[in-house]
């Protein structure tokens, strides 16, 4: 028997769902009018909502449960089983709940707002605002009459349900799988392939759509007033395009949906948040949950990880089910009910209130005035050796946090710091044949290539040509030697090694070279610092002039008789050592040199 | 004219300098010995000594064995010093620099080409004169090509040129 054609199963698909929902259904999603309709629609309803009380509704296997995060008491409990994620709307949660189908309540109260049966026959995702609830789900093929349990066997579906009772308004069909939408103001974000559409929430009509450099976009979110598409293991500003990209090479950082919502509590238990700014401008905090670890993050302007601001990390085994971030603190649902209030400046923990219901997932209905974080507060050297000692962690459950750590300790400017990525990649912070280890050794590895510090590759490569110019001295040579230290990558050795042979650098400029040599320590150096000592060591006119051959004898000696044998090459080690074998044997060595060189070897 | 000049200069200062002291102030100097035996090895050249004075240079030399290394590789110029000269070329000392490159363009006309070029690229003034000098010697298309673009982009350089022109 001969295909039906497409189109004939798409009409027969919308009158399906027409007929089985009393709803209007629309033709197929589709991408179109990409650029203004979108970024229109994109931009409604993004100014903050006014500072509204924050209450919470926990949902455990049976119930939910207002509580009022201050005190921590039991407002109101009902018989809700929750399936899904809930959303807060205003005053109100909505929650998917068995029986494919979603309960609004009353956040203060627990009354039932309005129960109506989901558009499709499986859910993939949800998002609800005043003007509506977008639902994203899987419908069975016209040909199969059960319920699909792979995606395969199903097409996706969109529909729009009323926010004042329920009822489905509209549905649309898409031959592409969905993914989890959002909603905000009057428009519905609905994730398709590489795509954002967007939707007016109320009739369904296509707004526009948006196509993102991510060939996947598995779930759009709202962040504050910010509007991000994920890919799994990126973030991708869907109005100015920033990409909050975490390096998570070889795992997914969030976990996919992949067509079908795998329930309340089965998401990793990893979040990462943005914090609205108070002003204008682009996020420059999040918080990212990883289980039972908390990391306050500090953002550069385009959205890379910078550093940790403060670490908050359970030492039991209790994980974290959500969170909130309020002007002053941060509160966290935990596994077992309680909250748990972190201080926002610091990270520490105020108090922790007793919980009334195990939750498997968790609702703050309200909203905090976005507040200016101030500088941080806590001593950056706690913050390291906390991202440190978390690395160690052989908890499995913490590889997300743990990979973030390793990105956050090779951003830090100081290569000491930096040292413990080598280290974690070279197999000596954990010495273990564990899956989690070997995966937190690739993602070193993966980093070890990378630019360090701030920079990124176009920040590196600009930074190498600034250090070819020979136009480059006195102050300006100093900072990019020191940026070179803090933000480079590979690409800045070879101009740097460069340097020692450019005869009319002054004393002080071949110090600062020198210097950043020597701080970087990389072993692709070797040769260069080895040659410049092998040249000069015995011409005292040279060596009295400035420091650098002091500074080049360290980065040798570093090497030639490194603390681990993973911090160098058998390469770098051997040049080192004859290096330095031969200029302190040299009888023409100026004897200071000679002395620095026989301590630093001693040591 | 330039090349002599500066040869002849710092053949001179080293000569000073590799001058056996008075009785009252001598110590014994293992550089000026070094260097005297540069001096009788370098004018030798047997394969012997040849290696001998290589393997010395390789491992860095101080100040008159260095200066003795590259005012003999000028009066008995041989290929295998290049190398080395090549690396003093681009010395922080401009004397060592500017010896280092005559006697590159000793050993035949293609290192003079590559030291001419050289010498027009230095930051001292003196040497890129002394590049032009070396470029009028070592004539070659691509050098002289580089020679109009030095004359064109260094108003100093060209100066000295346009006066010894009249």
């Amino acid at each position: 028997m001969k295909p039906l054609p497409r189109s004939f199963a798409h009409a027969v698909v919308s009158l399906t769902l027409a007929l089985s929902t009393g709803a209007c259904a629309r033709g197929a999603l589709e991408a179109r009018r990409e650029g203004p309709a979108f970024n229109r629609a994109a931009r409604q309803g993004a100014e903050a909502p006014a500072a509204t009380p924050l209450r919470l509704v926990l949902f455990s296997d049976a119930h939910a449960v207002g509580i009022d995060p201050a005190t921590g008491q039991e407002l109101w409990r009902r018989p809700v089983r929750a399936f899904g994620p809930p959303v807060s709307v205003g005053d109100a949660v909505v929650v998917p709940v068995y029986g494919h189908r979603a309960v609004a309540l009353n956040a203060n109260t627990g009354a039932t707002l309005w129960e109506h049966a989901l558009p499709g026959q499986v859910l993939t995702g949800l998002d609800a605002s005043e003007r509506g609830v977008i639902v994203t789900a899987l419908q069975a093929d016209p040909k199969e009459r059960k319920r699909p349990r792979e995606r395969e066997q199903a097409r996706s579906v969109v529909g729009g349900m009323s926010m004042h009772d329920g009822r489905i308004r509209w549905t649309r069909p898409s031959t592409a799988l969905l993914g989890v939408p959002a909603a905000r103001g009057k428009a519905g974000f609905v994730p398709m392939g590489d795509t954002v559409v967007s939707v007016n929430l109320r009739t369904g009509r296509i707004l526009g759509s948006k196509t993102t450099a991510s060939a996947d976009i598995d779930r759009v979110e709202r962040h504050g007033t910010t509007l991000l598409a994920s890919d799994g293991d990126a973030l991708i500003d869907l109005q100015v395009g920033t990409r909050y990209d975490y390096e998570q090479d070889d795992a997914q950082l969030f976990a996919r949906v992949d067509g079908i919502e795998p329930g309340l509590g089965h998401h990793g238990g990893v979040v990462f948040r943005l914090l609205p700014p108070p002003g204008a401008g682009a996020p420059r905090d999040a918080l990212f949950l990883g289980r039972r670890v908390l990391i306050f993050v500090r953002l550069d302007e385009r959205g890379r990880l910078s550093r940790a601001r403060w670490v908050h990390a359970r030492m039991d085994q209790r994980e974290y089910v959500d969170f909130a971030a309020m002007p002053d603190a941060v509160l966290l649902v935990r596994d077992d009910g309680a909250l748990v209030r972190l201080d926002r400046e610091t990270g520490r923990v105020r108090e922790e209130l007793e919980g009334v219901v195990e939750p498997h997932g968790a609702a703050f209905v309200g909203y905090a005035t976005p507040v200016e974080d101030s500088e941080d507060s806590v001593d950056r050297d706690t913050t390291v050796a906390l991202l440190q000692g978390l690395i160690e962690d052989p908890d499995e459950r913490l590889v997300p946090a743990q990979k973030l750590a390793l990105t956050l300790l090779w951003r830090d400017p100081r290569p000491q710091v930096r040292r413990t990525v080598e280290d974690v990649a070279a197999g000596i912070v954990r010495p273990d044949g564990a899956d989690a280890t070997l995966s937190l050794m690739d993602h070193a590895d993966t980093l070890l290539t990378q630019a360090w510090g701030r920079g990124d590759p176009q920040t590196v490569h600009a930074l190498a040509e600034r250090l070819t110019s020979k136009r480059l001295r006195g102050d300006a040579l100093r900072d990019a030697a020191r940026e070179a230290v803090e933000a480079g990558g590979a690409e800045v050795y070879a101009p740097l090694v460069n340097l020692l042979d450019q005869p009319d650098l002054d004393a002080r400029d071949l110090d600062h070279v020198a210097m950043a040599l020597r701080d970087i320590g990389a072993p692709e150096t070797i040769d260069g610092a080895a040659r410049f000592v092998t040249q000069y060591h015995a011409d005292p006119e040279i060596v009295d002039a400035s420091k650098a051959i002091y500074y080049l004898a360290e980065l040798l000696a570093a090497h030639a008789q490194p603390d681990l044998p993973e911090h160098t090459t058998e390469e770098a080690s051997a040049a080192a050592n004859a290096a330095l074998g031969a200029v302190v044997e040299d009888e023409f060595t100026v004897p200071s040199l000679r002395a620095f060189i026989e301590a630093q070897l001693a040591e | 004219m330039w090349v002599l000049v500066l040869a002849l200069l710092g053949s001179a200062t080293n000569d000073a300098e590799r001058a056996t002291p008075a009785a009252s102030v001598r110590k014994f100097d293992h550089d000026a010995r070094q260097a005297r035996l540069f001096d009788s090895m370098m004018a030798r050249a047997d394969p012997i000594a040849l290696e001998v004075v290589l393997a010395k240079v390789a491992g860095g030399l101080p100040p008159k064995s260095l200066g003795a290394f590259v005012d003999n590789a000028r009066v008995y110029p041989r290929a295998e010093y290049a190398p080395a000269l090549r690396r003093y070329a681009r010395y922080r000392k401009a004397t060592i620099r500017a010896r280092a490159l005559v006697a590159l363009a000793a050993i035949d006309r293609d290192f003079g080409a590559e030291a001419a070029l050289a010498a027009m690229n230095d930051p001292s003034v003196e040497i890129r004169l002394l590049g032009v000098d070396l470029a009028l010697a070592n004539t070659a298309p691509h050098v002289e090509e580089a020679l109009l673009r030095l004359l064109a982009r260094d108003e100093a350089v060209a100066k000295v040129v346009r006066t010894r022109g009249r």
